[in-house]
């Protein structure tokens, strides 16, 4: 229509009101109206019913979980149990937590709790679940120490340590002191801060399985070592009682072991033994086939040959020579198995 | 018109019949009448309710048959508005254009329309409609001002008012359907808008819808509406004459205008007659011819004769160079145009639908209630493109809960 029609503002028809009374209805108009108000009344049913199910399902998937609390009966926390492959105990567990007196077991944090535990570093892996009604199990897989490092606490303050196989730093917990002062000193590593602690030491894996092997093959060769260090590393050089420095290569340990127990065995049946001041096995370790003798050992030659001591070994230090002495061939074996 | 779905509806409450159409808008650009419902008029004297029950019974009627018909409900409708009560006047207004280039802007127009728009009414009266007509910029018309340069604008409406009662007296019929008025509009700018294209309102046409009750006209020119009219005379005068005249009841005087009523008496014989019913039965008699035709081209001469005179000086030939276009119940009489080019000067002719109007609708007494169907029809176009979609997403569910 091109007729410019518009509607008015003011005093326009639309202010007349467009209700009207039943009364004022015919007959089909107020069956109509009654239809009307069931359909109006149905939908505002319906909308409403939608509402309180949207309402409820939202509520649903909105309550935290510690509103799920009164579900379930929870009491105050009495025991925590401690499951461990190793030496900690329920009283470190309930230190390391740090759970308030009648706290109710639902209460716990599961999470928070984990992450407390898991800050003490002789704990590898721990699981805390719950036992209904009132106990706490903590499931802990433990560090091993494989040695002991002197660790700068703080300036000037030394503390000894003891490094887990992974390269963990760690303060040993409830470990007996005999076989922590059975572990030998790491020696020629440099701990990096990290946090409280240090970070981990890459390669001690080498000296596990060093130790490890020694311990198993060659048990009255472990009991003299004292010191590894790494300093050459990635070879390994032992410092014992008797003998400043061997050398080990990271490979075939077990064939080093044998021909280093062969060698002074073969010294101790001298007539007179030699002190020894350096014995190298790491050429031993690569050499093929492995029959072929590659062992350096030095000597330490004196004006008069001292007893295996550290008086001999201060002596040598003064006049020691070095001498290639071909080591009289023998298969080398697993000192476990040839009974050394 | 905002109907159920994508249906409209449209209502006009005459003086002789009730006639509800619904139509079914496809892809806001096509109509199809699904559903017709009329009922013979009770209760209406002129185009105004007199008895509300009766009014709204027949009303009821007609928009139930309509429903039925159509298979659906409409819950908001387009409606006609007639009657003796309504009138009309020019408000004009002018103003300087405010910017220093000269140059008008939208601030402009709307200020001027504002102005001109803004007479008071008196307490009792109720605006229908503001119709526009074009823009002066310094004296010349345009039609969208905006951007151009002048000194001057002005511009005039055509405000339509009613009786606030009376018009409130048809709302209310409608709202006793639960049913919402969406707007309401003038019985004579619902039949032109289906009787005359835009290139006849552009060239200057009268459209007069001829009733029974009431005679609506409106007058286009340059493609706006310059004036509209109503008078309270019509095919009902015709009969009430033909009764007198012929000493006849209201029922044989109302048959006779249909059978042999002819609105131009040139020509017809003195001594021809006609048989009252032409069943030889007792009461049959015989009546003149001539006789009826002078009764009913006197008073087809005195209602165009009384638009004339409202119409004034518009009624010229340069401005109205598409002629008179007659429609309504009465413009089916024989003659009739020949009767309105006499009196008016200028050709006319009995309007016709358009082709898509289906056959049972062609009749000119169905112009207006079509026509606001059209009308209804361009509305909902016009808003297609303007309210957001949640809102009025929201004004459907308000609707729906909240019934009229």
């Amino acid at each position: 229509m091109s007729t410019e029609v518009e509607h008015p503002e003011t005093q326009s028809w639309r202010g007349i009101s467009q209700s009207v009374s039943a009364r004022a209805m015919s007959a089909p108009g107020r069956r109509r109206l009654g239809m009307n108000i069931v359909r109006a009344v149905a939908t505002v049913a319906a909308l409403a019913a939608l509402a309180a199910l949207g309402v409820y399902l939202v509520r649903g998937f909105e309550q935290p979980s510690e509103a799920l609390s009164p579900v379930v009966k929870a009491e105050p926390l009495r025991d925590v149990i401690v499951l461990t492959d190793g030496v900690l105990t329920e009283a470190w567990a309930r230190e390391a937590l740090g759970l308030p007196e009648g706290i109710t077991l639902m209460a716990v944090d599961l999470d928070a709790a984990r992450a407390a535990l898991l800050q003490t570093g002789q704990v590898k892996g721990v699981v805390v679940s719950r036992s209904f009604p009132d106990t706490l199990v903590v499931t802990v897989e433990e560090r091993v120490p494989v040695i002991r490092i002197m660790a700068a606490i703080e300036p000037g303050r030394l503390e000894p340590l003891v490094v887990s196989r992974d390269g963990v730093v760690y303060r040993p917990i409830n470990n007996a002191p005999a076989m922590l002062n059975a572990l030998p000193w790491l020696d020629g590593v440099r701990l990096t801060r990290e946090g409280d602690g240090f970070a981990a030491l890459r390669g001690i894996d080498a000296v596990s399985d060093l130790l490890l092997a020694v311990q198993q093959e060659a048990p009255h060769l472990a009991a003299e070592w004292r010191v590894v260090s790494m300093e050459e590393a990635p070879r390994l050089v032992v410092r014992t009682r008797t003998i400043k420095q061997i050398v080990f290569d990271s490979i075939n340990v077990r064939r080093q072991l044998a021909w280093l127990d062969h060698i002074l065995d073969q010294e101790a049946r001298r007539p007179e033994p030699r002190a020894i001041e350096r014995i190298d096995l790491s050429i031993a370790a690569r050499a093929q086939p492995p029959t072929v003798p590659q062992v350096v050992v030095r000597y330490v030659v004196a004006d008069t040959a001292k007893p295996r001591g550290g008086a001999g070994t201060s002596a040598a230090s003064r006049e020691s020579r070095l001498v290639r002495a071909r080591v009289p061939a023998r298969p080398p074996a697993r000192p476990g198995r040839t009974g050394i | 018109m905002v109907s159920k779905g994508s249906y409209i509806g449209a209502i006009e409450i005459g003086t002789s019949k009730v006639a509800v159409l619904i139509g079914e808008v496809l892809g806001d650009r096509r109509l199809n009448i699904v559903g017709l419902g009329t009922s013979s008029s009770r209760g209406v004297i002129k185009g105004d309710v007199a008895d509300f029950k009766a009014a709204s019974d027949c009303t009821h009627a007609a928009i139930l048959a309509a429903e039925q018909r159509a298979g659906v409900k409409v819950d908001a409708v387009y409606l006609a508005q007639s009657g003796s009560h309504l009138a009309g006047f020019v408000h004009e207004a002018g103003i300087g254009v405010s910017s220093a280039d000269n140059m008008v802007s939208r601030d402009d127009m709307e200020q001027v329309m504002a102005l001109a728009k803004g007479k008071a009414l008196p307490k009792e009266r109720t605006i229908i409609h503001h119709i526009r007509r074009p823009f002066r910029l310094d004296g010349r018309i345009v039609g969208d001002p905006e951007h151009l340069e002048g000194q001057r604008l002005e511009v005039g409406y055509w405000t339509v008012h009613g009786n606030a009662a009376r018009i409130a007296d048809h709302i209310h019929i409608v709202n006793g359907f639960t049913l919402r008025v969406e707007d309401l509009i003038l019985s004579s700018l619902a039949s032109a808008a289906i009787v005359a294209t835009d290139e006849e309102k552009k060239n200057g046409v009268l459209v007069i819808d001829i009733g029974r009750g009431t005679t609506d006209w409106a007058l286009y020119h340059d493609g706006y509406c310059y004036l509209t009219g109503a008078v309270p005379v019509g095919g009902d005068h015709i009969t009430n004459d033909l009764s007198l005249g012929l000493r006849l009841t209201s029922v044989q005087a109302d048959g006779v205008k249909l059978r042999y009523g002819r609105a131009n008496a040139a020509g017809t014989s003195k001594n021809e007659k006609v048989w009252l019913n032409g069943n030889f039965a007792i009461g049959d008699k015989m009546l003149p011819r001539l006789a009826i035709d002078q009764i009913v081209a006197a008073r087809v001469d005195e209602i165009l004769q009384v638009v004339k005179k409202q119409a004034g000086d518009l009624i010229r030939p340069e401005v109205l160079r598409s002629g008179v276009i007659l429609t309504g119940g009465t413009s089916r009489l024989p003659g009739i145009d020949e009767a309105s080019a006499r009196i008016f000067g200028i050709s006319s002719r009995v309007g016709e639908m358009p082709a898509w109007v289906r056959d049972d609708l062609r009749d000119p007494a169905y112009a207006t209630v079509l026509g606001l169907l059209y009308y209804g029809l361009h509305c909902r176009q016009t808003r297609a493109t303007q309210p957001s979609r949640a809102k009025s997403w929201l004004r459907s569910l308000g609707k729906y809960l909240v019934p009229a």
